[in-house]
């Protein structure tokens, strides 16, 4: 390696441990300052070390209610678009019809657009159709703007994924929609889970959407928002550490799973010993990443 | 093929949802700025027309194409790091990269305030080092915004930058170099145009995301950072200004649509034609 290479290389990683260093310092401050002895209305002095805000993380009843009501519009968000998407993107990569790249394009739309105008235009039709907002009209919302990333992940992994296996399944006898719950789904799994998480941590971290079709529902961002003014308890840094942490346990353990699924499958395809050196199928587990 | 009927049944409850909430209120949205009493062009006429709107409209665009290039700046080499190490530190540095993204926002914004404040966590450490010269209060200004904004865009930079730089042919760069090319050359000749999808998803993303969000900047910025989505949020939730309202949404939707369009046109059609 040339000395102008090596400065090169140097370089790099320095300035890359700088932007990753400017990513990860606000997240860093969240986890410390939950832990911080705050005394005023707003927790930005370090003061001193305490257990307290971890023991009662929900000690102000509206800050509980708002976090119930996020974690259950999440639940029920991603389960719907998870749902619509994953069959979405299943069509758009295994069939090939009419309008095909423009379905394609249309469900990207949501994605592509800001947030403050679907917000906007929700309420304008929801005020026009004389529907109440409330929590079923913040779950229309995350349905609508999700189910474009979860179409995404998902088509990422199917199209990653051999299709001939599935024709081999139908070849075989299996139905359309055996080979989809025997073959498809399993295959596709990690790809479904991912867009799962990522669903979800959509869902209960959207304040603009949500703030334009909540009515009096509170959800935990409007209410942290809400409480710039008046202050923000510190018990907001715990609630957030504790969502970063079950995303990250559900993504470890999404990681998990699919190495331990993995391992199996080449077990069974290397266990029988009869087979000649060369098998006949080669090993069809997945191997990839994440999703 | 298989019988149409049995894609449609896949396709329609998905679509039908992004119908039903998002094409026809959006062209509720649109037919509302047309229709509001005076009706007409006039709402257009008096966004386009108002000075003070048109600063904050070019100040959220030029807000956004900052933000847009910080974070080109700051995730092109951590993507390609990550592109280019042992399978190990790639997880380690988008586990980084993904932790940060998965943490609420707001409460993101809350902790620059606790970093950049004038007795910040980042004045404090300048002053326990000697630095007092270089003491700033980087909130409630313009700075600010452009900070949190880019810490808010630099992953969506990343992970699309990543996924592209990471199915890049290395021995196209020592082909390169065997034909005489310097590196200079090599990297703008050769890896930028191919990389150049992942740097179009990218742009385009963090440029349409930030382009309409407040949160961070009615947190981090002072009176004078009001951008173009809360000035629609103010109008359409606070004052009942439906008027001028939707015909600023319909603007920002316009302009955010073109940036898209033009972005598929160019990156996605291209890699479905040749799948």
């Amino acid at each position: 390696m040339r000395a102008s290479d090596r400065a090169r290389n140097w370089a790099l990683g320095i300035w890359s441990a700088a932007a990753l260093l400017f990513l990860f310092i606000p997240v860093f401050l969240i986890v410390l300052f939950s832990f911080n002895d705050n005394k005023g209305r707003f927790n930005f002095t370090w003061q001193g070390f305490t257990l307290d805000h971890w023991k009662e993380p929900f000690r102000d009843p509206d800050l509980a209610k708002a976090m119930e009501n996020s974690l259950l519009i999440a639940a029920v968000t991603t389960v719907a678009a998870v749902l619509l998407g994953t069959l979405l993107a299943v069509a758009l990569t295994r069939y090939r019809f009419r309008g095909q790249g423009a379905a394609g394009f249309f469900v990207f739309l949501p994605m592509a657009t800001p947030e403050v105008v679907l917000g906007a235009s929700l309420l304008a039709m929801f005020l026009v159709a004389g529907i109440d907002t409330g929590f079923w009209t913040i779950v229309i919302a995350h349905v609508m703007f999700t189910v474009s990333y979860v179409v995404v992940t998902v088509r990422a992994r199917l199209e990653g994924m051999d299709p001939y296996i599935e024709e081999a399944a139908q070849d075989l006898g299996a139905g359309v929609w055996t080979t989809f719950f025997k073959v498809t789904l399993p295959m596709i799994a990690p790809g479904v889970v991912a867009a799962a998480v990522l669903a979800a941590a959509i869902s209960i971290d959207d304040y603009v959407v949500t703030s334009f079709n909540a009515g009096q529902t509170q959800t935990f961002p409007l209410y942290i928002f809400g409480a710039t003014r008046q202050g923000v308890p510190p018990e907001v840094n715990v609630l957030g550490t504790m969502l970063l942490v079950g995303v990250l346990l559900l993504m470890g353990l999404n990681l998990a799973v699919q190495k331990a699924l993995a391992r199996r499958d080449r077990a069974v395809v290397e266990e029988p010993p009869s087979q000649p050196p060369t098998p006949a199928v080669p090993a069809a587990g997945p191997s990839a990443v994440a999703g | 093929m298989r019988p149409m009927l049995r894609v449609e049944k896949l396709l329609l409850p998905a679509l039908g949802l992004v119908a039903l909430a998002f094409v026809y209120p959006a062209a509720e949205l649109l037919g509302r700025s047309f229709t509001e009493p005076p009706g007409g062009f006039s709402h257009y006429q008096d966004v386009f027309g108002s000075s003070s709107l048109m600063t904050i409209v070019g100040r959220s665009a030029l807000t956004a194409a900052l933000v847009m290039a910080v974070s080109l700046l700051l995730g092109f080499p951590v993507a390609w790091l990550a592109a280019n190490s042992s399978p190990r530190v790639a997880k380690l540095i988008l586990g980084v990269v993904a932790a940060s993204l998965f943490v609420s926002v707001i409460v993101r914004g809350y902790s620059w305030l606790a970093i950049l404040d004038r007795n910040g966590v980042l004045n404090t450490v300048l002053g326990a080092i000697g630095l007092e010269s270089m003491q700033r209060t980087l909130v409630h200004n313009r700075a600010g915004v452009v900070i949190g904004m880019s810490q808010y865009g630099i992953p969506f930079m990343i992970l699309p930058l990543y996924d592209v730089m990471s199915r890049f042919d290395n021995r196209l760069l020592a082909a390169s170099a065997n034909l005489g090319a310097r590196q200079w050359t090599t990297f703008w000749r050769v890896y930028v145009p191919l990389i150049l999808p992942g740097i179009g998803a990218g742009c385009t993303i963090v440029f349409i995301a930030t382009l309409g969000y407040y949160v961070l900047p009615s947190i981090l910025g002072g009176p004078g950072d009001v951008m173009i989505g809360e000035l629609i949020a103010d109008k359409i939730q606070t004052t009942g200004d439906w008027g001028q309202g939707t015909a600023l949404a319909s603007v920002l939707l316009a302009v955010a649509l073109l940036f898209f369009v033009a972005f598929y046109r160019f990156s996605l059609r291209g890699r479905e034609g040749s799948s």
